[in-house]
């Protein structure tokens, strides 16, 4: 492990300006925004809709650029090609190369991770079966239903072991079976000391899966909360915290 | 240079399921069976009228397709944020640039070589009946590395399109007008030349002295004219041609790289 102090991730002072098109306001997306995640831990960021969680973690993917503060991923900047190497991450609604089919892309991720031969073809084959997409392994993604994408989603986002997992919303379009089999699979992983950072709109799968959560709101972190330490709903937390800004605002 | 491969390989297997792909070889079938029309109603240079077809089909079946393709594959990255998921693979974001680029490249090589291959023997059995001139295979050839040489390039300005806008419809328009202007820039320099473009206002002939520096000179790779008509092309000319769209082509990608190291990929 390469992580400084045992943080798998440290965000440090972050700032995001969006400027916007030619007639269009600048929008200030995060306004100094510090935490940190240790290994092992499950890291959830909550918020409303435009809060700021998917920009928090484009920077922590190294996507785009803070425009102050630092981030350091596994020791590291984000972007680096050594810390790509140990980061996986699922996105929000995702679209994959369509023309590929689920068998072919689970390769070209799992060859990206440096796996190679019989070691590739069985990763692909476990976590086609992991996901029950064994028997659609063949099928252009293209033909796959929202809940067999968000499916091929997670089991790209777990081969090849990665140290660190980001999913964005990763149980949205899933049925109650795929959000239960997704839940198992974070959880399996957990086991195995993988740091999970994770964003979804449903707080009972967060309060389930995470050992601690940040509240984010206009681009602020509000509040952290360690789960193990919640007295009642983190729901109810989550609705007293944004009122309570509200009024103070 | 493993993830290079890597993305170019997926480049290739997703322009070989595109559909348009397949329209393209239908089409060549159906060319091809113009072929013996062709012949039928000509009289005189039959070997210059089916080399002629033949190599204005290939170019413009190529060029379609492999600018459709470039267009549709990387703005699709764009638009639909798939290109977001890439970049936060394990790969540089250079190789991603290399990558496509190669699997680009690599696909225009299969498909002027089948075009070719489908439309050239046709061609030589139609111009074997009429010797009134003789059939080089090696003018095809030629005219397949040029042909690949103009799709290189035009590829990696599609790219650095790719790299400094988020807008498809900016990049389609920039690429179409790199097209127009290095394909028509020879004529404008020639009519420069004439009375009229003389009396030109010196601005005016500035700008265009500029543009024609800046843009790449398209007409050096279009050979079919002088290989039909047997046009003088010596091989220094050839050369220097093609060193200029190899150079040309890598100046382009690596601007290309560059600002797409600091692109933040929305």
């Amino acid at each position: 492990m390469s992580a400084v102090n045992g943080n798998v991730v440290e965000v440090t002072n972050i700032c995001k300006t969006f400027k916007g098109d030619l007639f269009q306001k600048p929008f200030s997306a995060l306004k100094d925004i510090s935490f940190e995640i240790e290994k092992g831990e499950s890291f959830g960021l909550i918020g409303v809709n435009g809060a700021g969680k998917s920009t928090t973690i484009k920077i922590i993917l190294g996507v785009i650029f803070p425009d102050s503060g630092e981030v350091k991923i596994l020791g590291d900047s984000p972007g680096a090609l050594k810390v790509k190497k140990k980061i996986s991450y699922l996105p929000e609604n995702p679209v994959f190369y369509e023309n590929l089919n689920g068998e072919d892309f689970i390769k070209f991720v799992g060859r990206l991770r440096g796996l190679e031969g019989k070691v590739l073809r069985d990763e692909v084959e476990r976590w086609l079966f992991k996901v029950n997409l064994e028997k659609d392994g063949k099928k252009p993604l293209k033909k796959y239903s929202r809940g067999m994408i968000q499916r091929i989603g997670l089991a790209q986002a777990f081969i090849g072991n990665p140290e660190l997992v980001i999913l964005d919303e990763p149980l949205n379009g899933l049925d109650p079976l795929g959000r239960r089999m997704a839940r198992d699979l974070i959880e399996e992983t957990l086991r195995l000391g993988t740091t999970v950072f994770f964003t979804s709109h449903i707080l009972e799968d967060i309060e389930r899966i995470c050992h601690r959560v940040a509240i984010i709101h206009s681009g602020r972190i509000l509040r952290f909360v360690d789960v193990k330490d919640l007295k009642e709903g983190l729901e109810e937390v989550f609705i007293r915290t944004l009122e309570e800004y509200e009024e103070s605002n | 240079m493993k993830r290079v491969i890597e993305l170019a390989r997926i480049t290739v297997k997703q322009a070989i399921k595109e559909r348009s792909f397949y329209v393209i070889l239908i089409a060549t079938l159906l060319a091809v069976l113009a072929v013996p029309v062709l012949y039928s109603f000509t009289m005189f240079e039959v070997p210059r009228v089916l080399a002629g077809f033949a190599l204005s089909y290939t170019n413009f079946a190529v060029l379609i397709l492999m600018l459709f393709l470039v267009m549709n594959l990387s703005q699709t990255d764009l638009d639909r944020k798939t290109l977001q998921y890439v970049i936060s693979l394990p790969i540089r974001r250079r190789d991603y640039v290399f990558g496509r680029f190669l699997g680009f490249v690599f696909f225009a090589c299969i498909l002027i070589f089948f075009i070719l291959a489908i439309t050239v023997p046709f061609v030589a059995l139609f111009s074997r009946m009429r010797p009134d001139a003789p059939f080089y295979i090696g003018y095809y050839f030629l005219y397949g590395v040029f042909l690949l040489i103009e799709v290189a390039l035009l590829v990696a300005i599609a790219l650095l399109f790719l790299s400094l806008t988020s807008r498809t419809i900016v990049s389609m328009f920039g690429v179409a007008g790199c097209y127009i202007v290095g394909h028509t820039m020879d004529e404008v320099a020639e009519f420069l030349r004439t009375g009229t473009g003389m009396n030109m206002p010196v601005f005016s002939k500035a700008v265009i002295q500029v543009v024609r520096y800046i843009f790449p000179n398209l007409a050096l790779f279009d050979v079919k004219t002088a290989f039909i008509y047997g046009k003088g092309m010596d091989g220094m000319s050839l050369f220097l041609s093609l060193l200029y769209g190899v150079l040309y082509t890598v100046i382009v990608l690596l601007l290309a790289v560059v600002l797409f190291e600091k692109k933040e990929v929305y």
